[in-house]
């Protein structure tokens, strides 16, 4: 067998991404974050494909600490903002201000201008402050004063939001929503998980406030490059053309997913498959990030909403019946 | 002749039938039949073929439409018409060696025939329809002098069309039979609830019998010399000291194993052709892991879905080989790595040189 193939075959599986193996090491191996692998394999995967993250789940499901966790662990600058109602757009970009010493207007940098922003419960922001993430997430720059400011690279939005709050809340538009590229559920652990959580509540506080970044931000840049040269099989494009185009066609559905999420689709199963060990995308790894990348993006008829019809319903369905690449 | 009171109020109690031939008895609990021989004195058949035409094509006939169409313009046909329609071979060469002997025929001839009809339809060899056709022929071969012998004909035509009307409301009792109301069961007319036979019935011979149950004879004997077979075959084991159970399992075992060689190596793939040798290779060793495990593939189904759904059906030593040769293909089909599905060919004859060697591939 030629010596490649070998390797390949023996480390069939095994990441090649070292931020990944890193994050496994020290947070899944270590148990700082208990039954949270496909979390923290689904932020690395949008951290590589140059996306943001939505981090949706009840109160309590380590949603922040997962994000800070991470975040800790690379070598970039990370900062955190808690949403508030009445926090305003100059809160996150930043403003000018008058400097007396100087007699002229001095540029205060927002919390935006970071690698890693972690929006905690964007939902409790106003619209306003929220629309004011869009251009940053999208463009990677910010608008101040009609200046432009480029962000630096690598810059990913984590953001976390509360799905049952109800009071002072405001539901993030399609738009907004449209802007990350993956959104991830997190649930509740299993019950061995929960018992292992409860014993080492304090030790995994404690490992998380010293958490030393043992990333670079040049090996962040170094493997998103990589990623993006991932090699995709043209039969790999039909398959995803086919199940972005069937959630539009899916009686359902009210407003399918765009050419955006095609891309977000193709970006992230690259991201998956570099991260399990492969610099090629198979159909599998289309399929398992069409869970994340899509039913954020659709928007089911409201009549079957209110039936119990969810998005994720929906891409499970269409996952299970189109047919994959052949021969 | 056997003759007894009517009574109508008494159920079970031997009732008064006309019919056409003369006068039957007939118990009604069926545990004895009497019937008479009809008498060449009718008051109630039809006087000609357009009577008995227009019977069968009437509404209420039981005659199915194939058998309609056979007997179509009954009254305008000739006799060789009728001859040729007939699907009793015998009968039909015997009418037509009649026909073109003589033009009519004489009164000794018609007994002798009609005697031979009887005999026909006593074995259960003649179709009622067969038999309207030769009657039919009869009257043409009669010649129009003969009227006696041409009613006579044309009531045994009537006879065997309410046979047929008789049969089918035996079937109707057979399967329903409906509550007494009061006043039914109270009034005068108790026996309209059940079926009135207007004919003799068939008497109960062994081959009507089994026509009943729809078997014959040649199964009847197939099926004792198969049970005289089975038993001698028991008969031996237990002599020998031999478990039935565990020579059937062998046997059974047998066959599989040489079915599913046979669906394995002679059948080709299904669904999946391609002209890539390499991926053909690869859907080959899909199909003969199909076939063992039962298990399908899915066109949703990825080839890392099928390997996982196969894991537990697999002997593990196949499950790695098969794992080889999806991980080849994998690579082959999706990064185009030509070293890796030049792997495909090497590992599926391992797949093929396993199971042919007798391992089983089945897990447990």
């Amino acid at each position: 067998m030629h010596k490649s193939l070998e390797y390949i075959f023996k480390t069939k599986g095994v990441s090649l991404s070292r931020i990944y193996s890193i994050i496994k090491r020290e947070l899944i191996d270590k148990e700082i974050l208990i039954e949270k692998e496909i979390e923290l394999k689904l932020i690395t995967s949008a951290l590589l494909a140059r996306g943001h993250v939505l981090m949706e789940g009840v109160p309590g499901v380590a949603k922040t600490y997962t994000s800070k966790a991470i975040a800790g662990l690379l070598g970039l600058g990370f900062k955190r903002v808690q949403m508030t109602p009445d926090l305003l757009p100059s809160d996150i970009i930043g403003y000018y201000v008058y400097d007396q010493k100087t007699s002229s207007f001095v540029l205060k940098k927002g919390p935006i201008f970071t690698n890693i922003l972690l929006v905690d419960e964007i939902n409790r922001a106003s619209p306003r402050t929220q629309s004011a993430l869009l251009e940053a997430m999208q463009e990677r720059q910010v608008t101040i004063e009609g200046e432009v400011f480029k962000l630096e690279e690598p810059f990913m939005v984590i953001a976390t939001e509360n799905p049952i709050e109800m009071e002072g809340v405001f539901p993030l538009p399609e738009a907004q929503l449209d802007r990350f590229l993956l959104k991830i559920e997190t649930s509740y652990p299993s019950r061995p998980g929960l018992i292992r959580i409860t014993k080492k509540a304090d030790e995994i506080d404690e490992a998380i406030r010293n958490i030393k970044p043992l990333i670079t931000r040049e090996e962040v840049l170094e493997e998103v490059k990589i990623v993006s040269s991932i090699y995709v099989d043209e039969s790999i494009y039909e398959y995803v053309a086919s199940l972005v185009e069937d959630t539009r066609k899916h009686p359902a559905i009210k407003l399918g997913a765009s050419p955006r999420a095609a891309i977000a689709l193709l970006k992230t199963a690259k991201a998956w498959a570099f991260i399990n060990g492969r610099n090629y995308v198979i159909p599998d790894d289309v399929k398992t990030v069409a869970r994340y990348v899509l039913p954020h993006r659709l928007i089911i008829k409201p009549e079957l909403e209110i039936q119990g019809v969810s998005a994720t319903r929906i891409i499970e369905e269409l996952i299970s019946k189109i047919p994959v690449p052949r021969p | 002749m056997a003759l007894c009171q009517v009574d109508r109020h008494t159920m079970g109690f031997p009732e008064k039938y006309d019919y056409p031939g003369g006068v039957i008895i007939i118990s009604i609990n069926n545990t004895q039949i009497i019937t008479v021989e009809p008498t060449m004195q009718q008051s109630k058949t039809p006087s000609n073929l357009s009577d008995i035409e227009r019977i069968i094509e009437s509404g209420k006939s039981p005659l199915t439409t194939l058998d309609k169409y056979r007997l179509r313009d009954l009254s305008k046909i000739s006799a060789l018409d009728a001859i040729l329609r007939i699907n009793n071979e015998e009968l039909k060469n015997i009418l037509l060696e009649m026909y073109r002997a003589n033009k009519s025929i004489t009164p000794e001839e018609l007994k002798s025939i009609m005697s031979y009809i009887k005999s026909l339809k006593a074995q259960g060899a003649l179709s009622p329809v067969d038999e309207i056709l030769a009657l039919r022929a009869l009257i043409d071969m009669l010649g129009e002098s003969n009227e006696y012998y041409t009613n006579y004909l044309l009531a045994e035509m009537y006879a065997v069309l309410r046979e047929l009307e008789a049969r089918e409301s035996l079937t109707d009792f057979t399967r329903y039979t409906p509550p007494l109301t009061s006043q039914e069961h109270g009034g005068g007319e108790s026996t309209s609830l059940y079926p009135q036979f207007h004919f003799p019935l068939p008497q109960w011979s062994l081959p009507r019998l089994l026509g009943a149950f729809n078997i014959s004879m040649e199964q009847i004997v197939t099926y004792l010399a198969l049970f005289a077979g089975a038993a001698g075959f028991l008969f031996l084991l237990r002599v020998f000291n031999v478990n039935p159970s565990v020579v059937f399992s062998r046997v059974k075992h047998s066959v599989y194993a040489l079915l599913s060689k046979w669906f394995m190596f002679k059948s080709t793939p299904t669904y999946i052709t391609t002209s890539d040798l390499l991926l053909d290779m690869y859907w080959r060793s899909v199909h003969v892991v199909e076939k063992y495990t039962r298990v399908r593939l899915e066109p949703s189904n990825t080839h890392r879905e099928y390997l996982e759904l196969v894991r537990s059906k697999l002997a593990p030593e196949l499950f790695e080989i098969f794992d080889e040769i999806t991980m080849a293909y994998e690579m082959y089909r999706y990064s185009g790595s030509r070293e890796a599905g030049e792997l495909i060919p090497k590992h599926y004859g391992d797949l093929v040189r396993r199971i042919e060697a007798g391992i089983n591939p089945k897990r447990g």
